[in-house]
């Protein structure tokens, strides 16, 4: 998450006046700017809230979720929120709130894939010499051969690793206690 | 007047900065006008770097080449042209 602190940081002192209104519960933000993209387009935010009135900041996708959301048939959003929500309020993920971990985890193929370019990935991946490689550098962790797990912030850039080397890769979200 | 050391390495001096603007025209600049453009220079070089060290390390690499600074470059024109319209 540390990534993308500087747009957080950024997100929270437009959106500061708005934490203090009355009702708020929460603002959270979601989407491509804490999933690890470095720069991204637009800022999605959901605010939890009783009432919904109007933010409007450039660049910015307001959604309102009432408390009752949560428990009355959940809306996706509210599963997005667990996976990859950053709550401006705790400061620290929405997930961490509960004491879950939100991670990515990876599954990737290199069947089918030139001698050289196994070793390359493999190397970047894995890392070789005094390089701990990708995976350990960005806060990740091996489980298996060919599967590991990242935290959700870093989640853009393995996914473009993988697309960039046409790799075949699947990914599942899930959320450690 | 306090030198700034951590403004030592910035890509355009200030010094250099003025003598572009006195080259166009512009005789007399504000220190604030100058700080205002240091400011918006180095936010704009900041988001470069965050961008073509993610695009080195897509590729898998520790070095950066000038094709992944041309993609970025590249790809950022793209978006200003998008936005143009």
């Amino acid at each position: 998450m540390q990534k993308n602190l500087k747009i957080i940081l950024m997100v929270k002192s437009k959106l500061k006046r708005y934490l203090n209104e009355k009702g708020v519960l929460d603002i959270v933000i979601f989407g491509s700017a804490v999933k690890g993209k470095a720069l991204p387009r637009d800022i999605d935010v959901v605010v939890i809230s009783e009432r919904e009135f109007k933010i409007d900041i450039p660049g910015f996708h307001v959604n309102f979720l009432k408390p009752d959301d949560f428990f009355k048939n959940p809306p996706t959003l509210v599963n997005t929120l667990f996976r990859e929500g950053y709550s401006l309020k705790n400061g620290k993920s929405f997930s961490e709130i509960y004491r879950f971990k939100s991670k990515v985890l990876f599954r990737y193929e290199l069947k089918g894939l030139r001698a050289s370019l196994k070793v390359k990935v493999v190397n970047v991946l894995r890392g070789k010499g005094v390089n701990e490689g990708l995976v350990l550098e960005n806060g990740g962790e091996w489980l298996a051969n060919q599967i590991f797990i990242v935290p959700i912030g870093n989640e853009n850039l393995f996914e473009k690793f993988f697309l960039n080397f046409k790799i075949k890769f699947n990914k599942s979200y899930i959320l450690m206690h | 007047m306090e030198k700034k050391s951590n403004k030592d390495n910035s890509l355009i001096k200030r010094k250099n900065l003025v003598l572009m603007m006195k080259k166009e025209g512009i005789m007399n600049i504000s220190k604030d006008s100058l700080d205002l453009l240091e400011g918006e220079i180095e936010r704009y070089l900041e988001s470069l770097v965050v961008l073509m060290k993610e695009e080195m390390l897509i590729n898998g690499r520790r070095t950066l080449k000038k094709e992944d600074v041309r993609v970025v470059l590249d790809d950022r024109n793209k978006k200003e042209d998008v936005w143009e319209v």
